[in-house]
């Protein structure tokens, strides 16, 4: 059984119809990425399944539940958790608070010392900062902030919408190479980027979005040989 | 003379600090400014009228009943009629005229229940006066002061000490995300009501005892001198609120008493002006700080 399965979910923004139908799945231990132009509809896909925006029609199916209908207080305490596009840190929170803010929906505390500590670990930045504001952070450490904060609670799922957006390249690397360590602690990723060559390469399969409709999926090693996916996403 | 004013001052600036510290507090986390703050103030002495003046009830009890009740009544004024707004993606100015209009019939209803006379509420705290040089700080001055420290210690734990603290200040900063994080938004703002209602109530009730009467004409003025603390000191935050309640209390206290006090009641609204126009966001506000 799949952890994630989206079945032909539409979503829709008043009459603009950002999701139209699309269905795919994430495989425990997978890391899954999401590929698509700007306005393709990836946010709009993450942001509903966390219940942060509400799907029109469609099933969304977490660990055997259909979860569309929760919200989202309910959907990230069953071990969903999200970097979101744009980083959305807590501007006038200490580093320190912000990562605690990533441990919400639980209340066991050695949850939040160890996820702390694991942040430091992963982030060492993070932590000789850790009294400073997040929004007073480099655009590169907010980016961190805000992978690391959904970590805390050791989710299931992490998602991460473009976690490379605006970051210096040597940063970029960084974080794909950490993708993989995350994944490697056994969680399960679902990947939306823009830098279709660095996410295929540490997915284990894609999928290829399109003004609200999935037009290609498949395994990650086939995607990046794939002519349409290399005009439309690797630069020709 | 100059001793008794302080006290005098600042017996009624912790009044006005305790309510814009509430009415803050829900600022804060909706920038919705709450115009039925100022009509729970006024709401919980009515009901301590009834319960203690006229039934009988012990003074704890009454007053007690009396702050839970007006929680509850803000509490319910969010749950049914501004979560509702909130849910349709309405304007925050919807939510506030409808605070208005929760304001209107808590104050019409008290004046149909009550009539529009000045109502009595007998001292219940004899616990005779202290003499401290030539100036005299009664009984009542010193449990007003007391407690509204202690009340104002206890909010500012919440807000900078406990988890629902964090998840109302993370609504205050960011709504969406604290929704990514998991906070039950709905059920926050809801909690952030009880407490500010609960805060104005329990300020109407000390401030009528203190004057040992209460009318619904004070809604109006209570309502400028708790937006004018918190804009004073910089809205939306509970430090900024303290302060500017308790300058506010001492500045119309001194034109008071060495000026007239035909003139007491326009402080409030200079300072509102005043501070509108050259530091809008008060003396501690924070200022926009959201790297994109
Ligand atoms: N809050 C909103 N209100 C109205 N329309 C929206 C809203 N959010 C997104 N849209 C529209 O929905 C469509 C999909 O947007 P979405 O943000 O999901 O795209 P995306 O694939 O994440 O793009 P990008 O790569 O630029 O982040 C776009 O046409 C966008 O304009
Ligand atoms: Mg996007």
């Amino acid at each position: 059984m799949a952890l994630l399965e989206v079945k032909d979910l539409h979503v829709s923004y008043g009459a603009i119809k950002a999701v139209q139908g699309i269905s795919f799945t994430v495989n425990e231990g997978e890391v899954v990425t999401l590929l698509g132009a700007n306005g393709a509809g990836k946010s709009t896909t993450m942001n509903t399944i966390i219940g942060v925006v509400k799907a029109a029609s469609g099933e969304i199916w977490f660990q055997g539940d259909n979860i569309a209908a929760l919200p989202s207080h309910q959907i990230i305490k069953r071990g969903i958790a999200v970097s979101p596009e744009g980083r959305q840190v807590f501007p006038r929170m200490s580093v320190t608070e912000n990562l605690r803010m990533g441990a919400y929906a639980y209340s066991d505390k050695s949850l939040i010392d160890e996820g702390i500590e694991r942040a430091f670990t992963l982030f060492p930045v993070l932590k000789e900062r850790n009294t400073q504001l997040a929004g007073t952070l480099s655009g590169g450490e907010q980016q961190m902030l805000a992978v690391a904060r959904a970590l805390m609670g050791k989710p299931k799922l992490l998602i991460l919408d473009e976690p490379s957006l605006g970051l210096a390249p040597i940063i970029v690397k960084e974080i794909f190479s950490l993708i993989k360590e995350i994944n490697a602690m056994g969680i399960t990723i679902l990947l939306v980027e823009q830098n279709a060559k660095m996410a295929l390469g540490v997915s284990d399969r894609g999928y290829v979005l399109e003004t609200g409709r999935i037009v290609l999926s498949g395994d990650s090693k086939d995607l990046l040989v794939n002519e349409q996916v290399k005009n439309a996403y690797l630069g020709g | 003379m100059l001793l008794q004013q302080i006290i005098n001052g600042l017996t009624i600036g912790a009044t006005y600090a305790l309510v814009a510290v509430g009415f803050s507090m829900v600022y804060s986390v909706l920038e919705l400014a709450n115009f039925a703050n100022g009509a729970f103030y006024v709401f919980a002495p009515y009901i301590v009228v009834l319960l203690y003046a006229s039934m009988g009830w012990g003074f704890i009890p009454a007053f007690l009943i009396a702050v839970l009740a007006t929680g509850i009544l803000g509490a319910m004024m969010d749950r049914f009629i501004l979560t509702t707004i909130r849910n349709h993606k309405a304007q925050t100015s919807s939510s506030m005229v409808a605070t208005l209009g929760v304001s209107t019939v808590i104050i019409n209803g008290l004046i149909a229940v009550f009539g529009s006379a000045t109502r009595s509420l007998p001292n219940a705290v004899n616990i005779g006066r202290i003499y401290i040089g030539s100036a005299i700080m009664t009984g009542n001055q010193l449990v007003i002061i007391v407690m509204s420290v202690i009340i104002m210690a206890v909010l500012s734990i919440i807000v900078y000490k406990t988890k629902l603290g964090s998840a109302m200040r993370s609504i205050a900063q960011n709504q969406v995300a604290s929704r990514m994080m998991g906070v039950n938004v709905n059920r926050i703002i809801t909690v952030t009501f009880l407490i500010g209602s609960a805060s104005a109530a329990i300020a109407g009730t000390m401030v009528a005892m203190y004057y040992g009467s209460v009318d619904t004409t004070l809604y109006t003025s209570v309502s400028v001198k708790t937006f004018a603390s918190a804009i004073l000191g910089g809205i939306g935050s509970v430090p900024g609120a303290m302060l500017g309640g308790v300058i506010i209390g001492m500045l119309e206290t001194f034109v008071a008493g060495y000026w007239t006090s035909a003139y007491k009641d326009m402080i409030a609204f200079i300072i509102i002006i005043a501070f509108l126009i050259f530091k809008p966001n008060g003396l501690l506000g924070h200022r926009k700080l959201n790297k994109v």
